[in-house]
């Protein structure tokens, strides 16, 4: 019998290519460059719009947004214009470890979005739960066990952005990253032949301390982007010490990083062009708008469409031309901190994303003209998560690296996209890649 | 109840790792007595379902449930009755 292989992946959720090479050049990143040395790398870039959910259900599943429809972590569609946590309910397709072609082996996952609630799988889960819980778990002692073992892994939720003091935000931020890495080792060294964590710390800090880096080079040492890469690198360099003739490790970011200036509300826009009301108190009259900006991160607008929402107004019949409206106002809008559109594209949906879960997808897509400026979102979450204090958002371009047993040396110059890395994760593991899925394995990419 | 907070008070310490006898601990203002917050205490009351043999449910975590000893036991014992 062939001796079975064994798969780690290390999501540095965040990470931006500039930012991997210029501190792996300073000498800042040692596993990170020993990584790229060592391995097979090259970029990567967002299918859709660079947000978490689109990229980490793709490489859950293998399928592209457009079949799995997690376009956010939110539903970009509801009844009552209310935004609703996507749960792993809404899953159309299985997960790695529900799929019969990877029969037999056992999985660990720590820490990604789409797996909660917990259901049982071959191994060990520690999901991404949204709000608080002690039901985050697979099997259900996990918890207890891991911590009579001193390992505590602590969910995001939990570490809640809410102004306090960076002195008392960043250890825990940075903490967090390290417990997730203490129990994704742990269950890696008891025996589970696919390893999956997400390491967030990156993100969070991009988001809320962005601006430390533009303070200059002399301030950069101290920054916390910075702590929080080198707390990756840290994690990274224990998976990469346990690598040997039959163990590869795939890293990778499902999106990338850059500064932003301004969260910029579409609404407002629409509601110069006639397309959406208020009443005095600001709040949206659903009753007499027709089109409205969708849940964050989906760079969205939709059709206030009747019969797809509680107070729709918009006939099935005067969609295009809705859309069409609204498409063209935002187009037309000025952003008046720079005096240049908004915009660059305003894209439909189906010129966006292709499948079976195109309806879940907002009417229209942006595409921001400069991405200092982005679309706000719908303004309730927007304000429940302080959009407006973040200093940074994502972009499309990350990057992919792999090492260990398998793996060819070199650099790719095309990119690759989540779904590439679904491939690599069941081609590394020695499996045939399903025909349902829509990647490309990474060692296959020139 | 008192058998029950002698119990939680323990669990405190075991969970957390304090470095405070059981016994010293009070029965009220625990949050700021001992640091609580939203990460610590998770772990505390995954120790506490795993104890007792309970479900604490999503809805009903909140700080009351945490800071007042007397709090957490009665909903312990409830929850315990419940199961019986």
């Amino acid at each position: 019998m062939a001796t079975p292989r064994r798969v780690v992946v290390v999501i540095t959720e965040g990470a931006t290519p500039e930012l991997l090479t210029r501190w792996c050049d300073a000498g800042e990143l040692p596993n990170f460059d020993r990584l790229f040395r060592s391995g097979r790398s090259g970029p990567l870039d967002a299918d859709g719009v660079p947000y978490e959910p689109p990229g980490l259900v793709s490489l859950l599943t293998g399928r592209r947004p457009g079949d799995h429809g997690f376009y956010s972590y939110w539903s970009a569609h509801d009844h009552d214009h209310q935004p609703s946590v996507l749960g792993a309910e809404r899953h159309r397709h299985p997960l790695l470890w529900q799929r019969s072609e990877l029969n037999g082996l056992r999985f660990a996952s720590v820490g990604i979005f789409g797996t909660h609630p917990p259901a049982p799988m071959p191994g060990s889960l520690i999901t991404y739960p949204m709000r608080q819980t002690l039901r985050a778990c697979y099997p259900p002692n996990l918890h207890r066990d891991l911590a009579e073992r001193g390992i505590k892994p602590v969910h995001d939720v939990s570490i809640w952005w809410s102004g306090q003091p960076r002195s008392e935000l960043l250890p825990r931020l940075l903490e967090a990253d390290t417990r997730r890495g203490q129990a994704t080792l742990a269950l890696f060294d008891e025996g589970a032949d696919i390893t999956l964590v997400n390491l967030t710390a990156i993100d969070r800090c991009s988001h809320i301390f962005w601006q430390e880096l533009e303070l200059g080079p002399e301030r950069e040492a101290g920054s916390a982007v910075l702590a929080a890469y080198r707390t990756a690198d840290g994690v990274l360099g224990q998976f990469l010490d346990r690598l040997d003739d039959r163990t590869t490790l795939v890293a990778f970011s499902e999106i990338g990083f850059g500064p932003l200036r301004a969260y910029c509300s579409m609404n407002e826009v629409l509601e110069r062009g006639g397309l959406l009301g208020r009443d005095e108190h600001g709040s949206t009259t659903w009753a007499k708008t027709s089109a409205f900006e969708a849940v964050q991160g989906t760079h969205g607008v939709n059709v206030n469409l009747r019969g797809r929402y509680r107070d729709g107004t918009v006939d099935p019949a005067d969609y295009d031309r809705v859309r069409d409206d609204a498409a063209q106002a935002l187009l037309d809008a000025v952003n008046p901190r720079t005096g240049l559109p908004y915009l660059a594209a305003v894209l439909r949906r189906e010129e966006v994303y292709q499948g079976d879960a195109l309806d879940e997808a907002p009417d229209l897509v942006l595409e921001p003209a400069d991405w200092r400026y982005l679309p706000l979102g719908e303004p309730g979450w927007a304000s429940h998560v302080h959009r407006h204090w973040q200093s940074a958002w994502h972009r499309p371009r990350s990057y992919w690296a792999a090492a260990g047993a398998g793996v060819r040396p070199g650099r790719a110059s095309g990119p690759a996209t989540p779904v590439d890395v679904a491939a690599a994760v069941v081609g590394y593991a020695g499996r045939d890649i399903p025909r349902d899925f829509a990647g490309t394995p990474l060692e296959a990419l020139r | 109840m008192a058998d029950t907070k002698t119990r939680l008070r323990q669990i405190l310490v075991d969970s957390l790792e304090l470095d405070r006898a059981a016994d010293d601990i009070p029965d009220t203002n625990l949050v700021q007595e001992l640091g609580l917050d939203s990460i610590n205490t998770l772990e505390y009351l995954i120790w506490v379902e795993s104890e007792f043999g309970i479900q604490i449910a999503d809805e009903d975590l909140s700080v009351d449930l945490i800071d007042d000893l007397n709090n957490l036991a009665s909903y312990v014992e409830a929850q315990v009755a419940e199961s019986v």
